[in-house]
């Protein structure tokens, strides 16, 4: 059965899955290797999109950033135009083997720089606000039996009011701590009352499913690195070699609100990124399943070309977006944004929308439309 | 209006309190909403009886002057007293004898927020709790003005760093977007020129003052809502009182504080907006319309708000009056059921409603139940088993000869003979959706209803 079959023989909803666990629990269990998964890396605050992948050989860069930029010697150099924060060293193998592709020019939330808006806009891919928008991944499987997990307490793409997603920081203290919760109904309408009910339903059934699916698996070759971050990847990690059949998990790496001393607070960060996305692949490249992953990361806004005062950034608009896997076309998507042709605020204008990168997802990867070929194909 | 019977009293409390007082809402029957409301505001010049226990400002100020060994110490003393700091909120939320003007304290930090993960100085926060603490049911206008000079928010929203030279836009942008008129009432170019009125309006932090630096204003002539004049922060925010939008947009937030988290009525939120505005920004004002409303008392309403980490957990201590005093647990498990006072998530603060409730964290509330009781270990155990003799006792009489505290009005009707109908009126807001069998144990029956999804509502 492939993946599109098992999509369309899930017409049951959501809801009568929760009243047959049995049946649920078989339509998370997958062949082998037909997997295909997307970790959504939220990079919270507003990544600055320059000094990641940095215009090293444009000069107004360097007059806009006289100590934000980085030295055009330390730069990992992708392009004669282009290359990497130093910082990202552990990508530049996945770099070398074809598997990165950086989209340049990313954005589309119509010049809104507020963090919640910005978000808001890049989880739901909706321009108009409101508060019962779907994420967009959750648009894409409203029957799924378990559209996405987050390790994270916030869903954002994965959010669905009738969609079946789950929201835990650790899947072995998630099983081994909801013992004793049991699915209840009631016929009351009250919605807040219906949202625990569900909730609670769905840690029942959830539970025990999890558990089955946790009990071998193998150990992460290469450990992850300490802290909340490495912590997450690493509960993916283990959730994706169980073999369960999600298609979507949703991580954070917070703190790129950098108004202040940016150089010193980037670097780490994107340290971070880097080591846990590298560790992740090697992890998964040793269990067979890295054939079976895309990973991609966004954040509500790039930041300013300009630098402050504060030797820092303020909050900006295009910037760009790393995606990477097994099966993913390495290299560059969209345009670099001019440095010189601004919009009204002095931030680079964005060429690509992130909706068109979400499309390719969607139908190149998960086949829910046509596949669709021309210049953002990146898989 | 009249109180007239005591779910009436019970949703009043549940909504305004922390934690629902049984012997309280069967006083309140036959006051009026307004008489009650008078006693759940602390009287003029009421003040606190202790303040946390904080390293002096004058020891910690040589950080501004010192080597990065000492920076170091200082900031890890700083952290230290940041916990410092939380226990004695937690322990004035579970103490206070006015729980309404603690929830308004709460409700004003989740709406002018600052954190301690960005300010590094507890002492700074606290003078912003206790600027908070003094207009939570006083004057909106006065608080708007105060906290735009408070040493807190100037650090936390980067006014500390906003000059003519260089405009930092970060206290302009939320001014807009999250303590005044709401997203969608203002341009790009609007956040430029309040980022401008306000330039100057710094810090200085070894004083931990406000600090106008005239050099750094910058003096030209601003565009803003339709008004252009020479305007600075305190202008702006005169302008922005005279909008409908902010009183509109204070109306809509306390909608899902009191009423509901669906969207708000607009008709009677302009209705709210005038009597708000109307009165000069006064809190109690727009509380006292929204309590002796149709939609508050609206049947519909009960019940339809999730409790807040804090409700929760506070709540549960302050119904079952245990003598509980581990503010370091209460703080952590505060923390893992996603409020940990002094360090909201971002500027948009805590978000409430459904989020409060995810997988993990419904998973934790119902663990922290038995925890916050059993941490306190004998006493708890003995009040309930004195709970349970007595009960046993009480069949020959018909009243209680031991019970003390919660119990005390509820324990004839708790004999395992008769149901629990009383303690089931008193803890929830609705029907319970796993009804206790009155056959169990009272701590049993106890636990069914605490761990009943409702209890989770007020």
């Amino acid at each position: 059965m492939n993946r599109r079959d098992f999509l369309k023989g899930l017409s049951l909803t959501t809801l009568s899955f929760l009243a047959a666990p049995k049946l649920w629990a078989n339509a998370l269990s997958t062949t082998a290797g037909n997997r295909r998964i997307v970790v959504m890396i939220e990079l919270k605050g507003g990544n600055d999109g320059l000094n990641t992948l940095i215009p090293y050989a444009d000069p107004a860069y360097y007059a806009a950033r006289p100590s934000l930029a980085l030295e055009r010697s330390s730069v990992l150099a992708l392009s004669a135009k282009t290359g990497m924060h130093p910082a990202l060293q552990p990508l530049m193998s996945v770099w070398n083997e074809g598997q990165l592709a950086w989209v340049q020019g990313v954005g589309g939330t119509e010049g809104n720089r507020s963090h919640f808006e910005s978000i808001e806009i890049w989880d739901t891919a909706q321009a108009d606000l409101r508060a019962d928008n779907e994420g967009w991944i959750a648009q894409a499987f409203p029957q799924h039996p378990l559209a996405g997990i987050a390790i994270d307490t916030n869903l954002g793409p994965l959010y669905g009011a009738n969609v079946s997603n789950l929201s835990i920081s650790d899947p072995n203290n998630f099983t081994a701590s909801s013992a004793n919760i049991a699915t209840l109904k009631s016929n009351s309408n009250n919605p807040s009352l219906q949202h625990i009910l569900s909730v609670q339903s769905q840690i029942d059934m959830l539970s025990s499913t999890l558990a089955e699916y946790l009990k071998d698996i193998p150990a992460a070759k290469e450990a992850f690195a300490s802290g909340n971050f490495g912590r997450a990847l690493n509960s993916t990690y283990r959730l994706i070699a169980s073999g369960l059949n999600v298609p979507a998990y949703k991580i954070t790496l917070g703190n790129f609100d950098t108004h202040t001393n940016h150089l010193s607070r980037h670097k780490p960060l994107l340290q971070s990124l880097a080591q846990g996305i590298a560790s992740l692949r090697k992890n998964l490249q040793h269990i067979g399943m890295w054939d079976e992953v895309v990973v991609v990361t966004y954040s509500e806004f790039g930041r300013r070309l300009k630098q402050n005062a504060n030797k820092g950034t303020d909050h900006g608009a295009a910037s760009v977006q790393l995606v990477t896997g097994g099966k993913v076309k390495g290299g560059f998507y969209g345009e670099y944004p001019s440095l010189t042709h601004l919009d009204e605020r002095g931030d680079l204008i964005y060429n690509t929308d992130f909706r068109e990168i979400y499309s390719i997802i969607r139908n190149n990867w998960w086949n829910l439309g046509e596949k669709q070929t021309g210049k953002l194909a990146l898989i | 209006m009249l109180i007239n019977d005591y779910a009436t009293a019970r949703h009043l409390a549940a909504r305004l309190e922390l934690g629902v007082n049984h012997d309280l809402c069967k006083q309140r029957i036959g006051q009026t909403v307004e008489q009650v409301f008078q006693t759940m505001c602390p009287p003029a010049g009421y003040q606190l009886a202790t303040t946390p226990v904080l390293a002096d400002w004058e020891s910690m100020k040589v950080y501004y002057t010192s080597p990065l060994s000492i920076k170091i110490e200082l900031n890890k003393q700083a952290r230290q007293e940041g916990n410092t700091l939380t226990n004695w909120w937690l322990e004035q939320l579970h103490q206070t004898n006015y729980p309404l003007w603690e929830r308004m304290v709460l409700f004003w930090h989740n709406h002018f927020t600052s954190s301690l993960e960005k300010v590094l100085w507890p002492q700074w926060m606290f003078k912003q709790h206790q600027l908070i603490r003094k207009h939570a049911l006083g004057n909106f206008a006065e608080l708007l003005q105060a906290i735009a000079k408070d040493p807190a928010m100037l650090s936390y929203l980067d006014g500390a760093k906003n000059t003519a030279a260089s405009p930092n836009e970060n206290f302009a942008r939320e001014l807009l977007e999250l303590f005044t008129l709401g997203v969608g009432h203002y341009t790009e170019a609007d956040i430029i020129n309040v980022a401008k009125a306000f330039s100057g309006w710094n810090l200085d932090s070894p004083k931990g003052e406000f600090l106008f630096q005239a050099k750094h204003h910058d003096n030209s002539t601003k565009q803003f809502l339709g008004r252009s004049g020479n305007f600075d922060g305190a202008d702006i925010i005169k302008i922005l009182l005279a909008q409908d939008r902010t009183a509109e947009h204070i109306a809509e937030k306390f909608w899902k504080e009191f009423i509901n988290t669906q969207q708000p009525d607009p008709t009677i939120i302009k209705e709210w907006a005038a009597v708000f505005r109307n009165s000069g920004y006064e809190i109690k004002a727009l509380l006292l319309k929204i309590i002796t409303s149709t939609v508050f008392w609206d049947i519909a309403q009960r019940g339809s708000l999730i409790k807040s980490p804090i409700e929760f957990t506070v709540g549960l201590l302050r119904e079952l009056q245990l003598p509980f005093e581990e503010y370091d647990a209460l703080r952590v498990a505060n923390q893992q059921l996603g409020q940990d006072l002094f360090r909201p998530p971002d500027v948009k603060g805590w978000r409430g409603g459904n989020e409060w409730i995810t997988n993990m964290r419904l998973i934790r509330r119902y663990d922290v139940i038995p925890k916050l009781l059993a941490e306190h270990g004998k006493e708890v155990q003995s009040v309930v088993s004195q709970l349970v003799t007595t009960t046993k006792a009480t069949t020959s009489t018909g009243i209680p000869s031991k019970a003390g505290g919660f119990f005390r009005n509820i324990l004839p009707q708790l004999s395992c003979s008769t149901n629990p109908s009383a303690l089931i009126a008193w803890l929830l807001p609705l029907n319970p959706v796993a009804a206790p069998n009155c056959n169990q144990t009272v701590d049993n029956i106890l636990t069914t209803v605490l761990k009943d999804p409702t209890y989770q509502l007020r």
